[in-house]
């Protein structure tokens, strides 16, 4: 997300100096880092350079000077174009996440233990969003977009050590031909690889009629 | 307030001699599984498998499928004997125990939510709730009463007087978690509580039998293929092939 785009939804709201669009921002984002003071700055520079941006006033009462800034027409269809165009999903492959479980599983790292490790830390991870108070819907939101991604990651950890259970040799060749798919059938099917196929059925509601 | 019947005040309480030292759980545990072993025909289930929970605890049993989860929460709940291993399940030893006994044990202190099927299809929402306290001979106003609560709790007082065929699967089940907190359990076993619904629905209905498990101070093994379900849980046990093969501490 650039910090430009924000600062002009924020300012979109109506005039503001660069403490109330730094409160504005963390308010907004407040699972994430605070954005801070000198960025803010940087940014109503740049963002006046360009036009999209425009001093309004100066308010000199009592304390500091502070500088006042509106946004401009062009800032305002700046901002439009920026809503109006989806973001661009995660780029697979630049992940910390893909990068250590392709050496773990590659370099045949206890490749088990590293899939629950990870998978522990997701879940508490996961686990402090939820319980995390949401403050109005929209932050809400924001820790929806990020368990969501954390489900991902799982659902593919899950692939991952299905591969490693059941082949730990062939394993790393095929992790990243199968990032994408959720293939439990495959796990399960694995994972029963060992199993006499007289006694187990696919299906395990028959199993138990016949029982 | 939290509705809660006393079973102390009931007639048939299983007597203290039940109690043998020998089966107590030690202080804080409301279950204590050891070496649980199980296998249906040549399909063997369970490899010896341990698990403990603390009072209070919310534990999610997770894994592929197939794994064992089902097979070890029927044994925990005294659903089935497992053919090898101890379970004590608040204080006593299950195997020790006759089927009645049991029965009587899982219909008082425990509450049990199961995948399918589970009403009895004769019976309204509020009789199916109703149902465990009627049983252990509640006079049926008070019965009906709570049960009124339980369904208003879990959002399901609109089908109060619907037939299960007449309900949603999302209602069914809320009608469900109604009947097994009903009763005012000390521990709750859920097997996929939500495996027939959608996701939405499924995390709804098992966020209201979480929040309410939590509110009583009571203790939940929750079977389930729903990250953001575990992650709602203070311990992952994580079983693969029919033993415990990783566990999490979320707490
Ligand atoms: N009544 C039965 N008769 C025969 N085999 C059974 C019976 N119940 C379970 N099994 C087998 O025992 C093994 C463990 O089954 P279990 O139902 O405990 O797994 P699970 O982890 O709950 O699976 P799922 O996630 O699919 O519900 C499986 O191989 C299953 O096919
Ligand atoms: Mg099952």
């Amino acid at each position: 997300m650039s910090t430009a785009d924000v600062v002009l939804a924020l300012l979109s709201r109506g005039p503001a100096h660069g403490y109330d669009l730094k409160r504005g921002h963390d308010t907004w984002f407040d699972q994430g880092r605070p954005l801070a003071f000198g960025q803010v700055y940087a940014t109503l520079a740049r963002l006046e350079r360009d036009g999209l941006a425009a001093v309004a006033h100066t308010e000199t009462g009592g304390g500091p000077e502070r500088t006042v800034y509106e946004i401009t027409p062009s800032g305002r269809a700046r901002l439009a174009a920026w809503i109006d165009e989806p973001a661009e999903p995660a780029a697979p492959g630049a992940d910390e996440l893909i990068r250590k479980t392709v050496a773990a599983l590659r370099l045949g790292l206890d490749p088990a233990g590293f899939v629950a490790r990870q998978r522990a830390a997701h879940l508490r991870r996961m686990r402090a969003l939820e319980q995390a108070p949401a403050t109005d819907p929209t932050s809400r939101l924001v820790v929806e977009h990020a368990v969501a991604h954390l489900d991902a990651d799982l659902r593919w950890l899950e692939v991952a050590a299905g591969y490693v259970a059941a082949d730990g040799v062939a394993a790393p060749v095929r992790l990243l031909d199968h990032v994408a798919a959720d293939d439990h059938a495959d796990v399960d099917a694995d994972d029963h690889a060992d199993e006499s196929a007289a006694d187990h059925s696919d299906d395990h509601s028959d199993d138990r009629s016949r029982a | 307030m939290t509705p809660q019947s006393t079973p102390g005040d009931l007639p048939g309480t299983p007597p203290a001699d039940h109690l043998a030292a020998a089966d107590r759980v030690p202080a804080g545990a409301v279950l204590e599984a050891h070496g649980v072993q199980h296998a249906y025909r040549r399909t063997v289930a369970l490899r010896g498998v341990d698990l403990r929970v603390e009072a209070g605890e919310v534990v999610a049993v997770t894994g592929p499928s197939g794994c064992g989860k089902s097979t070890l929460l029927h044994a925990a709940a005294g659903l089935l004997v497992p053919q090898a291993g101890t379970v004590t399940l608040l204080g006593r030893d299950l195997a020790r125990l006759t089927e009645d006994e049991r029965a009587l044990l899982r219909r008082r202190e425990v509450g049990i939510v199961l995948q399918f099927g589970q009403l009895v299809p004769e019976l309204t929402a509020v009789d199916n709730v109703a149902l465990p306290l009627l049983l252990d001979g509640h006079p049926a106003d008070g019965a009906r009463r709570l049960a009124l609560d339980w369904l208003q709790r879990c959002g399901a007082e609109d089908v109060a007087a619907t037939m299960p065929s007449d309900m949603s699967g999302g209602e069914a089940q809320r009608v469900a978690v109604a009947r097994a907190l009903v009763t005012g359990p000390s521990v709750v076993f859920a097997d996929e509580p939500t495996g027939s619904l959608d996701t939405l629905a499924g995390r709804q209905v098992l966020g209201l039998l979480v929040a309410a498990v939590r509110e009583r101070g009571a203790s939940l093994v929750i079977v389930t293929h729903d990250n953001t379900v575990a992650a709602r849980s203070d311990r992952e046990v994580r079983l693969v092939d029919g033993a415990v093969a990783a566990e999490a501490v979320l707490r």
